[in-house]
């Protein structure tokens, strides 16, 4: 797949003229009194925070509300309806608002509009139109628009068929020669197999054969070497994941903060992935995506148990986790804390994860692509090896200082304050004291 | 003769076929990780967090996966604080209702002294917790409202600005309308202390009870307040 990116900005002024003139005929035509465009500000100031022209949001969709009322009779009663529903439904004078009295349990909320705005409310309403999502241009990646990985086992395939075609010719050149034996009209004069030839041919070109013999040997080794050095270094790896996240969307596109579904960040060893009811915090009223519209919010849809027609969570939908592929896995052995980094130590998320706004989903950075990074401390060890860890601890300094009182890291200030050769000595040539120098080196701060 | 040539071929054919899968199995999935030592440590029997246990020594056991391995505090059970004032924030909240008990949070108090301390912790808590969909300056107009369609939420200083201290913790808690509960990802300390900043917002910057502490400041230590501005550093070098 793979969009144009004009196309949006040759949308935009189309849509643009579209909605103008949708909204022009549109307050011609269904609803003559109302000024759509004062009504725009009004819905947008009074009712945009529980309803939506063609979405239902807390309250139904408000497109076709005029029309619904007037079936039932009671078109003034909508007036009413909207001044102070509560009255409206306590009068008793109203078949209608009995009806939506059981629509939904939260009620409406009384509205201090008078008619006129009523009228441009809903004239805005019924001139509403969608406004198609489109890929601007916001200084962010282009989210899922990465032309389909090239299939990784393609020259597998091809080696096989070679392969199988060497093997198809040296059998019916065996056949053939069979064949040849066997004819009357024909003497063979050598009864050598191919084998025998190969080995005679070999032994003729042995200086090439051995030289070529010693060069596929190094390269057998020194790729045995690069693989050696890959064990346990895992930069690069994004696993597929259930449902195409993106965080290009969410934390560059949408300004997310990491903190807001990675909620535990400051308060557990592990961040946190999100469960569904944080996704469900802004995906109640965002059913559609831009690039999948609702086939992947729909997912989270169900498995929080959601209907989107009814706005409304059903114990009879089944609901089930959604099980993301972790990504930044440390072996059990290994103990590490979020909270102690992020909390305590101020560090940023960058700096073990590198630029995560730029990524779809979750992805292990590579070194370098951290040491680009504004603002983060230059390290050459594979991320996510003791190497690195250690390599940090050894360079980046703890601010006893600005220490929380009668903490842990206050108590170290007092200590160091009492003993001035020990500061001297954690301050060596650098002048500030490391997480090394607190420990940060210790076998048991990490494996215990 | 012939018979000779036949088990070549057929070796030459099983020969190859091995070359293929050993060359197979040195490419690397897209799910996989890399080569590991110690794999077991990587994905452990041991219950780990966010980690798909259900792989019991390479089998996997189905009763065990897609089971929710965080578990709810035993109902009824309250977080111990050794501090006496933090009590009152470790009852549990005892309006459950969303909806129907709206209203009755209305005359709930804040169980944390209003400070300046707790509202600029609860400014850097809006900021990475509202701000998306509140808006820097509690607009209603956060990039999640603006540009990915959210339903938009009231202006702390228009529609909002009179909503009262209890009915945000209600709606923290329980959620309202479009907002969903963010009882997940806020302790109760947390969610009173973003509503005073809340507060601030709808006070145009300060606070109300912090405006009459300032007057009051004001008016005993008029002389040491110009001082201030530049006196950040001194009380560093005090404090060291």
């Amino acid at each position: 797949m793979k969009l144009d990116t004009r196309t949006p900005f040759i949308g935009s002024w189309a849509l643009q003229a579209l909605i103008i003139l949708t909204i022009f005929f549109g307050s011609l035509n269904s609803f003559a009194q109302g000024d759509a465009e004062a009504g725009e500000a009004l819905f947008k100031n009074n009712c945009a925070s529980c309803h939506h022209p063609l979405k239902r949001q807390t309250g139904p969709a408000l497109k076709g509300a005029v029309q619904r009322w007037a079936d039932a009779g009671e078109s003034e009663n909508l007036y009413r309806w909207v001044k102070n529903a509560g009255a409206l439904i306590s009068s008793g004078e109203s078949a209608r608002a009995k009806e939506l009295e059981s629509y939904d349990p939260s009620a409406m909320t009384p509205q201090a509009v008078n008619d006129q705005e009523i009228d441009n409310i809903f004239a805005y309403v019924e001139a509403f139109t969608e406004p198609e999502k489109v890929a601007g241009d916001d200084g962010c990646p282009t989210p899922y628009l990465i032309e389909e990985k090239e299939s990784s086992g393609k020259w597998k395939w091809l080696l096989a068929i070679a392969i199988i075609l060497a093997v198809v010719i040296f059998g019916l050149a065996g056949v053939n020669r069979r064949l040849k034996e066997t004819s009357d009209d024909f003497q063979t004069d050598d009864d050598h197999t191919y084998m025998e030839i190969t080995k005679d041919w070999l032994w003729r070109n042995k200086v090439w054969v051995s030289l070529f013999g010693v060069v596929v040997l190094l390269i057998a080794l020194s790729d045995l070497g690069w693989r050696a050095a890959q064990i346990d270094v895992v930069e690069g790896y994004e696993p597929s994941q259930p449902i195409k996240f993106s965080h290009i969307v969410h934390a560059c596109k949408h300004e997310i903060d990491c903190k807001y579904c990675h909620s535990s960040v400051e308060k557990s060893k592990s961040a946190g992935i999100p469960s569904v009811n944080i996704c469900m915090n802004c995906h109640r009223s965002i059913q559609e995506g831009t690039y999948f519209k609702g086939e992947e919010i729909g997912k989270i849809h169900s498995a929080a148990g959601y209907s989107v027609d009814d706005n409304a969570y059903y114990d009879s939908l089944s609901t089930g986790p959604i099980a993301w592929n972790k990504v930044h896995n440390l072996p059990d052995h290994v103990y590490f804390n979020h909270s102690q980094h992020v909390k305590v130590g101020g560090i940023d998320c960058i700096q073990c994860h590198g630029d995560v706004q730029t990524y779809n989903g979750g992805k292990v950075a590579s070194v370098e692509e951290i040491n680009k990074l504004e603002g983060t401390t230059k390290l050459t060890k594979p991320v996510l090896t003791m190497g690195w860890c250690i390599e940090c601890h050894n360079v980046t300094g703890v601010n006893v200082l600005g220490a929380e009182k009668d903490s842990y890291y206050d108590e170290i200030h007092k200590r160091l304050k009492n003993n001035p050769e020990l500061l001297k000595k954690f301050k060596g040539e650098d002048g500030t004291i490391t997480v090394k120098e607190l420990g940060g080196w210790e076998c048991a701060k990490c494996h215990y | 003769m012939r018979n000779f040539r036949k088990i070549k071929i057929s070796k030459t054919v099983a020969f190859c076929g091995l070359a293929i899968a050993l060359m197979s199995s040195c490419t690397k999935s897209e799910d996989s990780a890399g080569y590991e030592y110690t794999p077991d440590m990587y994905r452990s029997p041991a219950i780990e967090t966010y980690v798909d246990y259900g792989m019991i020594k390479d089998r996997m056991v189905d009763s065990l996966t897609k089971v929710q391995s965080a578990r709810l505090p035993v109902e009824g059970t309250i977080p111990f604080h050794s501090d006496p004032s933090s009590a009152a924030i470790a009852m549990p909240y005892a309006l459950k209702d969303p909806i129907k008990d709206y209203d009755a949070a209305d005359s709930l108090v804040s169980p944390i002294q209003v400070s300046q301390e707790n509202i600029d912790e609860g400014k850097r808590i809006y900021s990475f917790m509202c701000v998306h969909c509140h808006g820097e300056e509690g607009k209603g107009n956060g990039a999640v409202v603006e540009k990915a369609g959210h339903a938009a939420p009231g202006a702390y200083d228009g529609a909002l600005k009179d909503l009262s201290v209890g009915k945000m913790f209600h709606t923290l808690t329980h959620g309202k309308g479009m907002m969903g509960s963010h009882a997940s990802q806020l302790t109760k300390k947390e969610r009173w202390q973003v509503i005073q900043y809340v507060q601030v917002l709808q006070h145009g910057g300060t606070h109300p009870a912090m405006e009459e502490a300032v007057s009051d400041t004001v008016q005993t230590e008029e002389v040491v307040m110009p001082v201030e501005p530049t006196g950040g550093e001194a009380v560093n070098e005090e404090g060291h």
